[in-house]
């Protein structure tokens, strides 16, 4: 038993391991869904900003735009946006017909335009993307729109404005990595702040097992009860376990010195007995004394008697067994049995106790019957609790004056049915020292001996 | 009647196998479950007389195992425990009665007295048929009220005859019943034995109590008149 507590390896993984690798399975798959639902909507704005851009930048290219009388349109130089006049800065504007063809191009525009055939209905805003031959992927945008000029005269334009779709990614591409290094750490630190809670959380448990180590050093006799309110059950039903194992220790080594006592004086008087003419018979009495000291004291120690850990027992069950056992072992005497005792009645202890007890009464009513014993039980108060239990004979019973007696130790109202007069005072001894009832003998009305025991 | 002793303390199976032989019994014995066992099964046992604490196997298997391969004979437990749960295990393995050790001889002698007789439907431990008397605790059988003197062998032989009165029992079985293995079995020796006991026990021959059925074996026939 000693150092029970360091090196065992626990069946499965540890609590705390069990904990952390939920932890992190959590973090992981909340950091994953939060990562991807920002930069969803963050993919989205950006979006819409460039959106935005090329939107009034066409705005700026229309303030400017002219048309001839031939139709064509024209633009006042200088652009606003000095991008636009700087070839090949990735910043493009452009007008062109119904049929896709270029009328006009900012400076910035080198190669071939990938102007679409315009959209029918003007007015509609077109997104698309550009890849053009020389360069990369433009994100682009177009407007058409009914351009009134001259006298009543109307032509279809589109204006076009693009800029590198790199713009978008790259945007996005910062913002994932400095939401990766935020998010990352958020996760290490609910990962910390989830290791030191575990610590806190085991600690009062930690505590537990010191205090058992103690327990088991000596230096301690129970578990003090400032813990929190979860673990107190457990605590107590421990310091219960602890005070029923102390309390076993002391019954053994007092059964045990009582013994060594009790057989030391018929031993001491059978050696003194030397060559006494009574010899025989002092042996014969003395070996009998000790015999019966042996029965009780085996007996007494082996009783459990009612636990801190209470356990219950259905006392009908048990009494049925009894019965039928005494039934075989007193089939001769053809003995009628009666056992009233509801399927609900429960004994408040040990079912080896109930046996010994069932056993004795039953054994010793049978013993005197002449033909009828009966055993009934009941509940003495609400919730199960409260027990009385009789059993009776239609023997000769037992006289009044005999009555305190007959449940002591060693002593039998009647030496002429065998038996070594210990069962009254075995189930004395039960039913009083170890479980606080009260054991009483009165005339039944079957005509014998009525004896009764009640537990609280 | 033949009685099996299983009991690993030899010093307490010699004195109950003597205890035994003197009450009239042939008495077998063996201090291991595996011998009980084997002897259980194979001897024509009246009645066995089983030690719980066996050194190579648990007296209750032992039990358990008799009755399972169809034992009928009644089993008197000894247990040196004496809790109550024991002895009810016992009993619910098909044992008929237990004693705690230590007990007296006497109180075994009775127990299995008390067995025999029931196993053969009598409640009284004196048996009483026709003008015979036979008392099994002090071994006396009266005729008429007069004390008659037998022998060992022909006491045995009587008892066995009344405790199954009106059973036809072969001479090969009586044989059987009456010598253990260490005796030497002859049974010619019946019917000498028979003829003896006709003689003390009619010697008028007017109540002729034992039958002889040719070809199967003889007969307790006076009426039992106590159950």
């Amino acid at each position: 038993m000693s150092q029970s507590s360091a090196g065992h390896t626990g069946a499965g993984w540890s609590l705390q391991s069990r904990v952390l690798a939920f932890g992190m399975l959590t973090v992981a798959a909340f950091m994953l869904f939060t990562g991807f639902a920002l930069e969803q909507t963050f993919r989205g704005t950006v979006i819409a900003a460039s959106q935005e851009r090329l939107q009034s930048r066409i705005f700026l290219v229309m303030g400017r735009t002219e048309l001839d009388a031939a139709g064509i349109p024209a633009v006042t130089e200088p652009l606003p946006e000095p991008d636009l006049e700087l070839p090949n800065s990735g910043a493009i504007a452009a007008i062109s017909d119904r049929d896709g063809a270029v009328l006009w191009r900012s400076a910035s525009s080198i190669g071939e335009l990938p102007v679409p055939p315009s959209p029918v209905q003007p007015g509609r805003v077109t997104q698309a993307i550009w890849n053009l031959s020389d360069s990369e992927a433009m994100r682009a945008l177009s407007y058409p729109v009914m351009w009134e000029y001259g006298n009543d005269k109307e032509t279809y334009l589109v204006f076009h404005a693009a800029e590198p779709a790199r713009r978008v990614t790259a945007e996005i591409a910062i913002f994932r990595d400095s939401l990766k290094l935020w998010l990352g750490g958020a996760a290490v630190l609910v990962l910390v702040l989830q290791i030191v809670m575990l610590k806190w959380l085991m600690q009062p448990l930690r505590a537990v097992s010191q205090e058992l180590v103690e327990i088991e050093a000596g230096r301690r006799s129970n578990l003090q009860l400032r813990y929190p309110s979860e673990l107190l059950p457990l605590i107590s039903n421990l310091n219960g376990l602890l005070t029923l194992n102390r309390m076993r220790l002391q019954r053994y080594r007092n059964g045990l010195a009582d013994l060594a006592h009790s057989l030391k004086t018929p031993l001491a008087v059978i050696r003194a007995s030397g060559e006494h003419e009574d010899r025989h018979r002092i042996i014969e009495e003395q070996t009998a004394r000790m015999e019966q000291t042996i029965q009780y004291q085996l007996q007494k120690a082996a009783s459990a008697g009612r636990t801190p850990l209470a356990t219950n027992v259905a006392l009908a069950p048990v009494a049925i067994r009894v019965v039928e056992s005494l039934a075989k072992v007193y089939r001769s005497k053809k003995l009628t049995f009666e056992c009233s005792i509801a399927p609900d009645v429960i004994f408040p202890g040990d079912a080896d106790d109930l046996m010994e007890i069932l056993g004795n009464l039953g054994d010793n009513a049978c013993k005197w019957a002449r033909s009828r014993v009966t055993i009934s039980a009941a509940q003495t108060k609400p919730n199960n609790s409260g027990l009385s239990l009789c059993i009776e004979d239609d023997g000769p019973g037992v006289a009044a004056d005999l009555r305190e007696q007959v449940l002591l130790r060693g002593v039998r109202a009647d030496t002429r049915l065998p038996g070594q007069g210990l069962g009254l005072a075995m189930t004395r001894e039960i039913v009083v020292e170890l479980y606080h009832g009260e054991i009483m003998i009165s005339d039944s009305s079957l005509g014998g001996a009525r004896v009764c025991c009640r537990f609280p | 009647m033949r009685v099996l002793i299983v009991e690993d303390e030899v010093l307490l199976r010699e004195q109950l196998t003597t205890a035994l032989r003197h009450a009239g019994c042939a008495v077998d014995s063996t201090g291991t479950g595996r011998e009980a066992l084997f002897m259980g099964n194979e001897y024509p046992v009246d009645l066995a007389i089983l030690d719980l604490g066996l050194p190579d196997s648990d007296g209750l298997e032992v039990l358990r195992e008799w009755r399972a391969d169809g034992r009928t004979f009644p089993v008197l437990i000894l247990t040196a425990r004496g809790r109550w749960n024991e002895k009810v295990t016992g009993l619910e393995a098909g044992a008929d009665d237990y004693l705690v050790k230590p007990f007296h001889i006497e109180e075994v002698l009775a127990r299995v007295k008390a067995l025999l007789r029931r196993s053969g439907g009598w409640a009284s431990p004196v048996l009483q048929a026709g003008n015979v008397q036979l008392d099994t605790m002090s071994q006396q059988v009266l005729i008429g009220g007069t004390p008659v003197a037998l022998t060992a062998y022909e006491y045995r032989l009587l008892e066995h005859l009344m405790l199954h009165a009106g059973e036809v029992i072969s001479k090969a079985t009586l044989a059987e019943h009456l010598y253990d293995e260490e005796s030497d079995r002859d049974s010619n020796v019946v019917e000498v034995l028979i003829g003896r006991l006709r003689r003390k026990i009619d010697p008028q021959r007017q109540t002729s109590p034992i039958e002889t059925l040719r070809g199967r074996g003889y007969r307790f026939s006076l009426p039992r008149n106590n159950g």
